[in-house]
């Protein structure tokens, strides 16, 4: 996959990946459309972006609004060549804390807003014959953790949802990419909701100590430039990516692993 | 596992590998609680579980599940498991489907266990004791054409059980989940197409091992301390780990067969 001249859409683009993400587009000769609730968040990562770019916040979960949105995305563009499904909100409550209404929010956030915006965006790309939609999962979306029934939910969800699409448009030339990240130095920790529903606040030092998002999005650049279905992202060999290969060769292995970091969070 | 004298809940009983699995319960001497819509169905289950239970509820009226769990609890006092069996399947391409669609199959395969887990676990908890047991899919473990909305709730339900285990096993609970290929059931009749209307309801699929053969399966693996039991002994089977030590191929095997039921091949 060749970046220069494309246009890519990316949700979520005003902070952590989704930032990265632009920046790295932007230096790979890509034309940008950055999404996001916060309008000025926006413009200041535009400003960094030696691209042309397109400014089109949004609020994820308004549905209704999304045809009118995607419309105006490929009006504006004359069509939307890749769309990066970034935007997403993470978890720190154990289930037994965790209000029914934080599923759903969770749900809401990580799945159904991508699902829409996908399934909306996906006819004029399949009519032109190319196209590829990338799903930012997590490491949660293949290992269930804890403190993050929810959100290892909604990511699982987004990744079977991602697969299944992948084997049916794929013959139309559009690819489907999951990327699954590990720890990365953003605010997702930070903006993650609690039990209740309110937000976390602090960061967690595992998030702290990842890897930098210009990093991060040039692991996805460069698995993208390669075409990989199934993109992980994190430092090499750190404790959270052995999880992904511990699942794969050894999932019993992995639940004991999982069910023993339990004890370390309970009240 | 001795299920002697277990209180033991399942929901979905009224057929398929719910009812089958409740009777072979019932047989290991456990007492059944059977949940499900179909009343009378139930009623004919409960004739083949000695000293069982019925409790019949519509899984998605989220509302209503407090009472209900109030309700089971009550039978014997305890519930020592649940089965968080009911579930709907889909066929349907991504191109045909509704996007209520994929709300209708998170709220009965994913939200409507998710609660009912959620109000059962506290006793439970109290006690020190309990098992959790969720039916998913080969679904829930490697994405399949004319699924997309079925992937998702079971990817996510998956999600969230192994999730739920992580957190609880150090208080004695356990959490199982159970993956089937094929089994002989109506779940293939009764899959949503891409307007959430069943396809062919009443029909019993052709394909797999019979539902007794499952409940056995089932049984064993539980009787084992599996945290997954995958249950089937077709070809299918073999996927799982072939997505486990090979992914790709199975992305390309599946994009093969997306391709044929897009263009009428099969």
């Amino acid at each position: 996959m060749d970046f220069t001249g494309k246009t890519i859409w990316i949700t979520g683009a005003s902070s952590g990946i989704g930032e990265g993400l632009a920046l790295a587009f932007a230096r790979a000769g890509a034309r940008l459309v950055l999404s996001g609730r916060r309008a000025e968040a926006l413009a200041e990562v535009a400003g960094r972006c030696q691209a042309q770019t397109l400014l089109l916040p949004f609020e994820a979960t308004d549905l209704a609004i999304l045809p009118e949105v995607v419309a105006e995305a490929e009006a504006k563009t004359g069509g939307i060549d890749i769309l990066v499904n970034n935007a997403g909100i993470s978890q720190r409550s154990l289930a037994l804390d965790t209000d029914f209404d934080v599923y759903r929010r969770i749900m809401e956030v990580d799945f159904f807003a991508p699902l829409r915006l996908t399934q909306l965006a996906l006819p004029a790309m399949v009519r032109r014959g190319s196209g590829a939609i990338v799903n930012n999962a997590s490491v949660a979306g293949k290992v269930g953790s804890p403190l993050r029934t929810a959100y290892c939910a909604a990511k699982h969800a987004m990744v079977g949802w991602s697969d299944s699409l992948r084997s049916e448009i794929r013959q139309y030339g559009v690819s489907v990419h999951v990327v699954t990240p590990g720890f990365v130095a953003t605010g997702i920790a930070a903006n993650a909701l609690k039990g209740d529903g309110s937000v976390n606040g602090p960061s967690d030092d595992p998030v702290n100590a990842g890897i930098g998002i210009d990093e991060a999005a040039m692991q996805i650049l460069d698995a993208l430039a390669s075409d990989t279905p199934e993109i992980p992202v994190g430092r090499p060999g750190a404790p959270e990516m052995q999880l992904l290969d511990l699942m794969r060769a050894d999932p019993r292995q992995l639940f004991e692993v999982m069910a023993n970091m339990a004890p370390k969070v309970a009240r | 596992m001795n299920l002697d004298g277990k209180t033991i809940w399942m929901t979905g009983a009224s057929s398929g590998i719910g009812r089958a699995l409740a009777i072979a319960m019932a047989a290991a001497g456990a007492r059944l609680i059977l949940s499900g819509r179909n009343e009378s169905a139930l009623a004919d289950v409960a004739a083949a579980c000695p000293g069982s239970h019925v409790l019949p509820f519509d899984v998605t009226d989220l509302d209503a599940l407090p009472g209900i769990v109030a309700a089971a609890e009550a039978v014997s006092g305890r519930i020592d498991m649940l089965v968080n069996n009911a579930g709907i399947a889909q066929r349907s391409l991504v191109r045909d489907t509704d996007f209520q669609v994929y709300r209708t199959f998170m709220e009965v395969d994913y939200f409507a266990p998710l609660r009912l887990t959620q109000l059962v676990l506290p006793a439970m908890r109290a006690r020190g004791d309990g098992h959790i047991v969720a039916v998913a899919s080969l679904s829930g473990r490697f994405g399949n054409p004319s699924a997309s909305a079925y992937c998702g709730a079971k990817f996510a339900l998956i999600g969230f059980f192994e999730a739920l285990r992580s957190e609880v096993a150090h208080e004695g609970l356990k959490v199982t989940v159970i993956t089937p290929g094929f089994i002989r059931t109506e779940i293939a009749g009764r899959a949503l197409d891409g307007n959430g209307k069943p396809i062919a309801p009443g029909t019993i699929g052709e394909r797999g091992i019979s539902p007794e053969e499952c409940a056995v399966d089932i049984l064993a693996g539980l009787a084992a301390g599996k945290r997954e039991i995958a249950v089937g002994r077709g070809p299918e089977m073999a996927l799982l780990d072939l997505n486990r030590s090979n992914p790709d191929q199975v992305f390309d095997m599946m994009a093969s067969l997306g391709e044929a039921i897009a263009t009428g091949k099969m």
